[in-house]
């Protein structure tokens, strides 16, 4: 029978090698299953010895599943190609997706308002106060929304994967891209210009390219904060 | 397959081979499987029990298997069964384990190509 101390020693167990929730969970259930029929084999045997040498130790379990759940997915098979190429991808992709979808907004909000944005174009007037708010609103998505949604999904990745440390390398690449780059709005008399792109400038970064850095490097931290506390508490239990 | 039950380590990929040959035959769950195994190769082969359901997810994500929740002797049990690309894979695998044992038994024969040279 699968005792109440056996099954939270292999949740713990298998915790502890950051695999999915729902994949323990499964996991759980089917070795409980198996233990249950370990004991209706031989009901006379001690549960937890007897378990462990059937089935093998919390420790034996949790490493196999993760061996296996990482085969199992590309990630786990291919880390540096999702972990490291893949956040380069992922930010030139969310970049051109940003803007795009912002340009479909912006067609839409000239749509509805009656051809208010586009009244101008052509005519060598400055931009109006409405659609140089536009423009810095858009300018501040880009420049946030790609990076931070970048971190998010490798993070996420990474945990579902089972490869949350590898998430820290994408973290930290997300970061750097982030910091070179740039996207620039000016307004010469005759039109707005919107200028964006990749490039280390010299030492000319600015505040707002610092800022764009700060949630994958915040979320970096924390990850690597969190492992160095796992690390700890495991030396801790071993001990 | 971990601990000190499993057996060596250039067995690796033998579990596999041998959960799609017996799933081939008839659905079964883990403990079933397990039993199967011990049972067909006379207790010669032996692992830590709990290590066959890693590698049943695995072949079930890789969509080699595909699994049901079923009532299996009066007892609510997940029961795996071999999909298409499953036999695929069986047919592949039993292929080149032919040939593996083929060329292992060769060189332990001591044919042409696997007797030492003299010095």
């Amino acid at each position: 029978m699968a005792s109440q101390a056996w099954r939270s020693q292999l949740i713990e167990a298998l915790h502890r090698q950051h695999l999915p929730r729902r994949y323990i969970e499964r996991l759980v259930e089917e070795l409980s299953d198996h233990a249950d029929d370990l004991f209706l084999e031989s009901p006379n045997m001690d549960v937890q010895p007897h378990n462990d040498a059937r089935l093998g130790t919390a420790e034996q379990l949790a490493q196999t599943a993760k061996l296996h759940f990482r085969r199992s997915t590309f990630a786990g098979r291919h880390p540096v190609v999702t972990f490291v190429a893949g956040p380069l991808m992922s930010m030139v992709a969310a970049l051109i997706g940003t803007v795009l979808l912002l340009v479909a907004v912006v067609w839409l909000v000239d749509c509805v308002t009656g051809g208010v944005l586009s009244k101008n174009d052509g005519t060598g007037l400055p931009p109006s106060p409405f659609e140089m708010t536009l423009m810095q609103v858009m300018n501040c998505i880009v420049r946030f929304v790609p990076f931070a949604w970048s971190t998010w999904c490798f993070v996420r990745l990474g945990r579902h994967s089972g490869l949350s440390r590898w998430s820290i390398a994408s973290c930290g690449i997300v970061a750097a891209t982030a910091i070179l780059f740039y996207s620039e709005m000016s307004n010469d008399g005759t039109g707005g210009r919107w200028m964006m792109g990749f490039g280390w400038r010299g030492w000319k970064i600015d505040a707002v390219q610092l800022a764009q850095s700060v949630i994958p490097m915040a979320v970096a931290v924390a990850m690597l904060w969190r492992c160095a506390d796992g690390r700890s508490e495991t030396l801790a239990t071993e001990a | 397959m971990a601990g000190k039950r499993s057996n060596p380590d250039f067995l690796n990929g033998v579990p596999e081979l041998l959960i799609l040959q017996l799933l081939d035959r008839r659905p079964m769950h883990g403990y079933d499987l397990v039993h199967a195994i011990r049972q067909a190769s006379a207790a010669k082969l032996e692992f830590g029990e709990g290590c066959i359901y890693p590698v049943l997810h695995r072949l079930e994500t890789e969509k080699l298997l595909s699994s049901r929740r079923e009532l299996v002797g009066g007892r609510s049990r997940i029961v795996y069964r071999l999909t298409k690309s499953g036999k695929r894979r069986l047919a592949e695998t039993r292929t080149t384990w032919t040939e593996i044992v083929a060329a292992v038994e060769s060189i332990l024969q001591g044919s042409e190509h696997g007797k030492p040279s003299l010095a």
